[in-house]
């Protein structure tokens, strides 16, 4: 191991953190006969496909390292990178490197628990896209093993702090401060869905009876599957499809879920507990592939409820309460009601800098915990879903209660050698 | 079957044994399985359970839950053998669509675990999923069983799952259902399976092994330790991998030194992999006791790994030490905290914030003492996350430590630790504090929690001594929201130190209510000029929501004092409130003698918010002799009045009233600026009514330009007359070019010249709404084309037009949708009340098409206010679309109108350019249609003219010559004339209706001559879409220039081209010859083929829907288009299907139309087979003769003819016909053995399945070695073995349709080609019955050619 390039990483966390006062000046590591350390972090991208191009933009970091088991988009990849940027077909290969300092995972939704953990284990610092992980077992080893090793962990998605909350015409922050306020009362029922301003992309439905088809040379389909169960290989399961099939992802609540619903955890503080009573209407499922939706409910211990609408025709508000009603855009059947919040403190500030946290080993706004718990609420819809019928879960045990195939499917068994870390597979 | 795969085949599996059925019965207590209990079923019942699944199957997805469960319900209650047949439907991935059958097990895989499903259903579907297990025809299909298996399996299911625990492939899904059904009371057999499984495996077998070490890791099966020690010493990399997984899972001490070895790996993936394991390792321990074991294991790992680039596994250490020791651990955290990594500083940090334990907070305080003033702060930061009021006093004491920020921190953390306590601290850092200091104590304040708090920083006031501190004590009381504290604010608002003044004044104009308006209005008096509008905006905002009356009782009080001075602010903070109570006082200060109020009260009225004061400012304005009230008046006018929420009609007057007062030419200027914001054709007339007045006109000109013209955006400006006409008559005076292009600009949008269209956007309704953005105001819009139209989502509909007021009318034109040749019917009423209507049009039954040109109708001048457009029917499709409407007042209406024959369509195409001339001159056979394909096949006659070749006398004459006897239609559109049938025009069919035919005619065309023949058609609708219309058409003609290719003569109308070139010269006779068979069309003109098509093969070429496509039969008849077209000798030779069981007089001897192939006696007519199509083609003559020679005496050994039946031995090849087949029907009658197997190979090509299905489960007729298409017959129609079956086989291009028994088995499937997939099946080659090593049994052979 390169010892100057670790202690680098040490250094540069240590010159930033909050226990420390001193700033170690530059000229004292980078003296004559020494590199002098870049301020600059190092990320390394694994999965360069489809999502895996826009992460090279995130700014505040140099990209030194790609991932692909895909050779031809390995190469785009590399090239992309720019000078100094290397390439790997096998990400654990790639986290041996010291020189990482974060590791960006776009792949597809099955491969992000193992991944995660696997960075976690080797002390990197994580940015994953959504969903978090594909079942909610994985989401939670995930925020264990990130938890047990210090590492700082971001979602790669940005409405509970940042951006108008998808097209609600709003940002989180005055709805989580409407929502500390008191005024709308409790408990609180959320609509979400094309009226209220949110589109879920049920365009993501697979086929049903792939035929076979020969692997394409240059892509390691073994690898791809990782986790997942074995099926023949056809070239509509793979790249960009995959959201198509309850094996890698699971259609438009998968893709957008989680855009849309951490936002509303963190509005309803939520953040450290799941609903209660979930329902789906949904036609009938295949096994394998996912089919479309027209409403999720979800209810929680203290009445709150949560209706995803995908049919479009729900006319109700974003948010009401027994008080009042807030619509989208912030409009509100409570007069004056932005002068009125006015007077109320505002909610607690939130760590929106990944770099600066990275930096200050502090955790990032939407992190592995409570990411973990809004990937929950994507997971139990595509439970309930695929069962159709209505469910009760135990937020604590984090398991449905008395029904054993629902509890088959929050934790999908992995494909060996691929395991959990001390999960019952 | 697959000839390759015969031999590995021929070892077939016994049918399954009856005797599990009893064994599953036996735990059934409902009465609805009861008829599963009976012994083994009849083959004929099992057949009629797996159609019955089959029509179950197919309602699936059902349209709800219930119906879902219904169905499902319906599925178990066929019992064992409809689940049999059910699973019997899996098949290999690529060969086949079994999506319903795999839907349907998932779905009852859920359905019999819900909640309170009695047991015997998931037992009944167990056995059968046990089955398919054993005899599912490919791995992927037992994988899938497997999973479902691992939802539903309980004990019963741990041994079938076993058996293929070493199968390769399948180790992995049937392990998972193993660990599956392990959780339910199995634990003990299914670890037992599993280690005999891995004992049975070799190194050779890694992955399987990998697998197996998993599982068994899983369930943490201690008699194991031996394989896991075993596996983690492995040169495999996964096998090693999971051994050390299994190890640190089973939590045995004697792991420990291979984990911390593996641990500390060269291999940096696998030493990272097995760190993290450790501590799972660590956690078994202390579940079994050995918590200092445990402890020992983290701390070493804590101590040892040190490295740089360990901080995350010395943080992984501590948190594994905290899950082990619990508060035991709280010395160690605390040590840590000084760690050189900031990993461990973190990671102690974090979990000492989460401790619970008292001590924590005594030993944290005891470092705050330490002399690095890193440490006290991490102490510091600690004991504020964990909120500890015990060490508060200690906290206290760093409040003035030496450093900044720990003092900083100090006041942070004390606010946490000691709440209300540390009020004090904080106001005293307020005050005196650096301004960090101060910043951090504010924020402190503003979150300290409880209504006391607020009191408690209010008292400070008080004794507060900088105005630094007092300013932000008031700063925090707004934060706070601290409403029940105003009075203590309230004398701050005359301190005398100004900072002061103004922070109180902002609080109170958040925080103060109405009843503290008194107080505020004392400070008026006295408050410095600066003040003074703080002081008028904190009155005016008091309780603002509370409503007006408390806050206008107190000012109206203080109003009554006589000193006038002091009514001033009075009269601004009214002019804040607004209203018209507040209104009042105002106007009465207006008449005040002293100059200074009076003055002050027209300012506060000119300011006043709303629409009250525009009646006594224009008062003022008409009125006041004082030019500077004058002007102040008007300017407050038309402020107010253009900011007033009231009509544009009302605001109008209002400027009218403003313009008439203004005397002075500014004033007036003034105001034509202010009236553009009112966007409306009455300040647009008003504007306008000023053009002519030279020294306004510039500033009219821009009024009406901002009043009319869109200003940017989505505006789009005023579109009604007025505008229209302002514009028109100003746009030609205009000097300024700028004005000029806004003018002209606006003036193209508006629909040219059709202002006499009364409709033209007044109000709408409609029934049904509209669906989408086609809303109803399209229709009113102007522009009659295809892109505005208003949808109206069904029929019947109406549409409604409010004039707005009545006028008498003569003209209404309606247009609708056209493009795809449909047509309406419909009926216009007018009125003048809305109640009582009178029908002015009338076109319920008309047929006519719809045009670009709408329909105009002119009636007799009638009174109307409402126009309402009724619509009773749209041919083409259930919605309704309207282009637009218009009415026109009497006289009205446009020229072009007038002339315009109603409901007659109007043709006058202009000469075509030269270029559409020439294509229209092809010469003749140029064009190259491209529907024509190298599949196709052409008889020719001696002449080289392309025929069917069916022989005249099989025809059957349509037309008489002399009557119209068999047609219907149209029958006064059509009459016959010397032999001749003459069309005027109309639609003529044949009384029957045709499905596979060859139709023969003659026609002659005038010059543009147009007609179509109409096939499949059905009576109602348009042919060309509800059937096809092959056009008739005499093409040459100069007016059909630019017809699209798909309406040439000969095509198939809008869907696919004809060749052109080979009609002759109009007034000659062309001879045409049309077969339609199956997909299969071909038009046959004048000897040349001009089409030639197969409809399942070809995308409509104009885009629309012709659903006509898929008819399967329908009507034959002409189509007129009011063009004189004779025709002559028409006749049909039918060729519908044949009955499905032929009725001949004997054994072997073929029904009218049919051959024998074979004769009863001998192999007459047969010949031996010789490798395979692709062979034979590659053979010379010679080579071919001299194999067939060959094969001829092989064919002798092995068929014989034994008592008019053919019979073969089992011995030798199949038998080949000795002519070839292109389109034919064939029957076929055969007999086989049990476990027989044989088929019949079309076109040289396997193959019709004949076999046992019993065996296969399948029954016989399936295109068997299809890989793309259906390869399996819908149901299983098998006689009993060793009874007679007949096929009746019809195939037409590549597809085949089979009936076996009379019972529909394959209904228009493809069949493949076998010999090389890549192309189509041979066009024509020899049908043979195939050898399949087994004795067979055929008669009654019999084959009708089809046409082509």
């Amino acid at each position: 191991m390169n010892k100057e390039q670790t202690s680098r990483r040490e250094f540069l966390t240590k010159s930033a953190a909050a226990f420390s006062f001193s700033i170690v000046p530059r000229h004292v590591l980078g003296g004559p006969g020494h590199t002098p350390p870049s301020e600059k972090l190092t990320k390394a991208i694994i999965g360069v496909g489809g999502m895996g191009k826009n992460h090279f933009r995130y700014e505040g970091t140099k990209c030194v390292a790609v991932c692909d088991v895909d050779e031809a988009r390995l190469k785009t990849a590399v090239k992309r990178g720019g000078s100094g940027c290397r390439g790997y077909r096998d990400f654990r290969e790639l986290l041996e490197q010291p020189d990482i300092d974060i590791v960006h995972i776009p792949t597809p939704p099955h491969w992000h628990a193992l991944i995660s953990i696997a960075a976690a284990e080797a002390g990197k610092d994580i940015w994953c896209e959504k969903p978090m992980a594909r079942t909610i077992a994985e989401s939670r080893n995930v925020a264990e093993t990130v938890r047990r090793n210090g590492s700082i962990f971001r979602l790669n998605t940005w409405f509970r702090f940042k951006s108008k909350f998808y097209s609600s015409g709003t940002t989180a922050f005055p709805l989580k401060k409407l929502v500390e306020s008191g005024i709308l009362g409790w408990p609180l029922k959320v609509t979400i869905g094309g009226k209220q301003g949110f589109t879920w992309k049920h365009g993501h439905r697979g086929k049903p009876n792939l035929p076979p088809q020969t692997v394409p040379a240059g892509l390691d389909y073994d690898m791809w599957l990782g986790p997942a169960p074995y099926r023949p290989y056809n070239g509509g399961r793979v790249h960009y499809r995959f959201r198509g099939y309850w094996d890698y992802d699971g259609g438009g609540i998968g893709d957008m879920g989680q855009h849309y619903l951490d936002p509303i955890q963190y509005i309803l503080n939520k953040d450290d507990t799941s609903p209660v009573e979930i329902e789906a209407d949904a036609p009938p499922q295949h096994p394998f592939v996912v089919g479309t939706w027209r409403k999720i409910w979800m209810r929680y211990a203290d009445g709150c409820e949560l209706l995803l609408d995908g049919v479009g025709n729900i006319d109700r508000p974003l948010l009401e309460g027994p008080n009042g009603k807030v619509w989208r855009g912030f409009r509100s059947d409570i007069p004056n009601l932005v002068r009125k919040l006015d007077a109320f403190p505002d909610p607690e500030p939130q760590v929106t800098n990944f770099t600066e946290a990275v930096k200050t080993r502090t955790q990032f706004a939407l992190n592995a915990d409570n990411g973990h718990r809004s990937c929950t609420l994507v997971n139990l819809a595509k439970i309930a879903i695929r069962l159709g019928r209505k469910l009760r879960f135990d937020p604590v045990k984090q398991e449905f209660i008395d029904d054993p195939v629902a509890n088959d499917l929050v934790n999908e068994p992995m494909r060996a050698p691929w395991t959990l870390n001390g999960e019952p597979v | 079957m697959d000839p390759k795969r015969r031999t590995r085949l021929m070892s077939k599996q016994r049918p399954f044994s009856c005797l599990l059925l009893f064994s599953v019965a036996a735990f059934m207590s409902r009465p609805v399985y009861a008829e599963t209990k009976a012994a083994p079923k009849p083959d004929k019942a099992v057949q009629q359970e797996a159609q019955e699944i089959n029509t179950l199957v197919s309602s699936l997805p059902a349209k709800s839950f219930k119906e879902r469960q219904k169905l499902y319900d319906q599925i178990i209650r066929l019992g064992t053998a409809g689940l049999d047949a059910l699973c019997g439907q899996l098949v290999k991935p690529g060969t086949g669509d079994d999506t319903s059958a795999r839907l349907a097990l998932r779905g009852l895989s859920y359905y019999v675990m819900r909640p309170g499903a009695p047991a015997a259903e998931r037992e009944l579907y167990v056995q059968s999923l046990h089955k398919s297990l054993k005899t599912g025809p490919d791995i992927n299909v037992k994988a899938f069983i497997c999973r479902e298996l691992q939802l539903t399996g309980r004990a019963e299911s741990v041994a079938p799952l076993s058996e293929i625990l070493t199968v390769p492939d399948l180790t992995e899904p049937s392990a998972m259902s193993l660990l599956a059904i392990s959780k339910h009371a199995a634990k003990a057999e299914v670890t037992k399976a599993m280690r005999a499984a891995y004992s049975k495996l070799t190194g050779e077998q890694a992955s399987q092994q990998v697998t197996l070490i998993r599982s068994l890791a899983a369930l943490r099966d201690r008699e194991s330790l031996e394989a896991f020690n075993h596996a983690a010493a492995s040169d495999n990399t996964n096998l090693r991998r999971m051994g050390l997984y299994a190890l640190a899972n089973l939590g045995d001490p004697s792991s420990e030194a291979s984990l911390l070895e593996a641990a500390g790996s060269k291999m940096i993936s696998e030493s990272q992999r097995v760190t993290s394991w450790l501590w799972l390792y660590a956690r078994r321990l202390k579940e079994e006791g050995s918590t200092d074991k445990a402890a020992e294991l983290c701390r070493k790992v804590f101590e040892t790994r040190t490295g740089p680039a360990d901080g995350h596994v010395q943080s992984s250490a501590l948190h594994s030490l905290y899950e082990v020791l619990g508060d035991g651990a709280i010395d160690d955290l605390l040590a840590s905290l000084e760690n050189k990594s900031v990993y461990v500083q973190a990671a102690s940090a974090k979990l000492l914030m989460k401790i619970k334990s008292e001590s924590v907070a005594l030993k944290l305080a005891t470092r705050l003492k330490n002399e690095d003033p890193k440490s006290r702060k991490a102490a510091l930061e600690i004991i504020a996350a964990r909120g500890d009021a015990s060490v508060a006093d200690t906290v206290k004491e760093l409040l003035n430590d030496k450093e900044p920020a720990i003092r900083l921190q100090a006041i942070k953390t004390y606010s946490e630790v000691a709440k209300e306590h540390s009020l004090d601290a904080l106001l005293d850092f307020v005050q005196k504090g650096s301004p960090d200091e101060q910043k951090a104590a504010r924020d402190a304040l503003i979150r300290l929690p409880g209504e006391a708090v607020s009191k408690q920083v209010a008292e400070k006031l008080k004794t507060a001594s900088t105005a630094a501190g007092k300013v932000t004590i008031i700063e925090t009381l707004q934060a706070r929201n601290a409403r029940k504290q105003v009075s203590e604010l309230l004398p701050l608002a005359s301190d005398k130190d100004s900072k002061v003044r103004g922070a109180a004044l902002k609080a109170l104009k958040v925080l103060a209510s109405p009843k503290h308006v008194s107080a505020l209005l004392k400070l008026l008096g006295d408050t410095s000029p600066e003040d003074l509008d703080a002081v008028i905006a904190a009155i005016a905002s008091a309780g603002s929501t509370a409503g007006q009356d408390e806050r206008l009782a107190p000012i109206l009080e203080a109003l009554a004092v006589p000193d006038s001075k002091a009514r001033l602010p009075l009269l601004k903070v009214l002019s804040r409130i607004g209203g018209k109570e507040a209104i009042v006082p105002v106007l009465e200060e207006i008449k005040n003698k002293d100059e200074e109020i009076q003055d002050a009260a027209i300012r506060a009225l000119t300011e006043w918010p709303d629409d009250s004061a525009v009646e006594p400012l224009l008062k003022l304005a008409t009125t006041s002799e004082n030019l500077i009230h004058k002007v102040l008046a008007l300017r407050g006018a038309m402020r107010v009045i253009t900011a007033a929420d009231i009509p544009a009609e009302t605001k109008t007057r209002h400027v009218r009233t403003a313009f008439a007062a203004a005397e002075r030419i500014e004033d007036k200027k003034m105001i034509l600026g202010t009236v553009g914001s009112i966007r409306h054709s009455h300040s647009l007339k008003f504007a306008a009514g000023l053009v002519s007045q030279p020294e306004l006109r510039a500033e009219a000109i821009n009024a009406v330009i901002r009043i009319a013209c869109p200003q940017g955006g989505n505006d789009t400006g005023l579109l009604d007359k007025t505008a229209y006409d302002v514009l028109k008559g100003l746009v030609e005076t205009v000097a300024d070019e700028n004005a000029k292009e806004k003018i002209q600009a606006h003036l193209s949008s508006f629909p040219q010249g059709d202002f006499a269209n009364l409709a033209w956007n007044k109000p709408v309704r409609s029934a049904p709404r509209h669906q989408g953005r086609n809303v109803p105001k399209l229709a009113v819009d102007g522009i009659a084309n295809q892109s505005s139209v208003w949808f109206g989502d069904g029929s019947p509909a109406w549409f409604e037009v409010d004039l707005q007021e009545a006028v008498k009318i003569d003209t209404a034109h309606v247009y609708f949708y056209y493009s795809d040749g449909r047509y309406y019917q419909y009926a216009i009423e007018v009125s003048t009340d809305q109640k009582t209507w009178k029908k002015v049009v009338d076109r319920s039954g008309t047929t006519e098409l719809c045009t670009a040109r709408g329909h105009p109708h002119r009636f007799d001048p009638i009174e109307a206010r409402w126009v309402k457009l009724h619509i009773y029917k749209n041919s083409a499709n259930p919605a309704v679309h309207v282009m637009e409407i218009k009415v026109y007042a009497e006289g009205t209406a446009p020229k072009t109108l007038t002339k315009f024959k109603p409901n007659q369509e109007l043709r006058k195409p202009g000469k075509p350019p030269a270029a559409a001339r020439k294509a229209a001159a092809e010469p003749k056979g140029k064009v190259v249609n491209p529907s024509i394909t190298p599949y196709a096949l052409h008889k020719k006659d001696e002449n080289g003219k392309v025929t069917s070749g069916i022989p005249e006398e099989e025809f059957q004459t349509l037309f008489d010559g002399k009557t119209l006897k068999g047609w219907q239609g149209s029958l006064n559109g059509y009459f016959a004339e010397d032999g001749i049938l003459v069309c005027k025009g109309g639609r003529l069919f044949t009384e029957k209706e045709y499905s596979d035919f060859v139709f023969r005619f003659e026609f002659k065309l005038p010059p543009g001559g147009n007609n179509g023949l109409g096939i499949r058609a059905t009576l109602q609708g348009n042919a060309a879409y509800a059937g096809m219309e092959l056009q008739i058409l005499e093409n040459t003609a100069e007016k059909y220039a630019k017809l699209h290719p798909y309406q040439f003569h000969g095509s198939v109308y809008g869907v696919v081209p004809a060749r052109r070139g080979f009609l002759k010269k109009p007034g000659e006779w062309n001879s045409q010859e049309v077969i339609a068979m199956g997909h299969h069309v071909k038009v046959i003109l004048n000897g040349e083929v001009i089409t030639d098509v197969f409809l399942d093969k070809v995308q409509p070429m104009d885009g629309k829907a012709h659903p006509g496509l898929k008819n399967r039969k329908g009507y034959v008849g002409f189509l007129g288009h009011g063009d004189r077209i004779e025709f002559r000798n028409i006749r049909i030779r039918d060729y519908a299907m044949s009955p499905p069981i032929p009725k001949g007089p004997q054994h072997n001897v073929a029904p009218p139309g049919y051959t024998a192939l074979f004769n009863g006696k001998d192999l007459n007519g047969w010949k031996g087979l010789v490798g395979d199509p692709k062979k034979r083609a590659a053979m010379t003559p010679e080579q071919l003769s001299d194999a067939q020679k060959k094969a001829d005496e092989i064919m002798r050994k092995g068929w014989s003819i034994e008592d008019g039946v053919l019979v073969f031995g089992g011995k030798g090849q199949s038998l080949c016909t000795a002519k070839d087949y292109a389109d034919f029907d064939l029957y076929v009658d055969w007999k086989i053995h049990e476990s027989g197997d044989s088929g019949i190979y079309l076109r040289g090509s396997p193959q019709v399945q004949i076999w046992d299905p019993k065996q296969h489960k399948k029954g016989s007729g399936g295109l068997y070695n299809n890989s793309k298409n259906p390869r399996h017959p819908a149901l299983i129609a098998d006689n009993p073995i060793g009874e007679w079956n007949t096929f009746y086989i019809r195939m037409v291009g590549e597809n085949v349709t089979v009936y076996l028994n009379g019972k529909l088995a394959v209904d228009d499937v493809p069949l493949e080609n076998y010999w090389d997939r890549k192309i189509p099946i041979y066009r024509s080659n020899q049908i043979e019955l195939q050898n399949h090593g087994n004795k067979l049994y055929f008669r009654n052979i019999y084959l009708r050619e089809l046409p082509h």
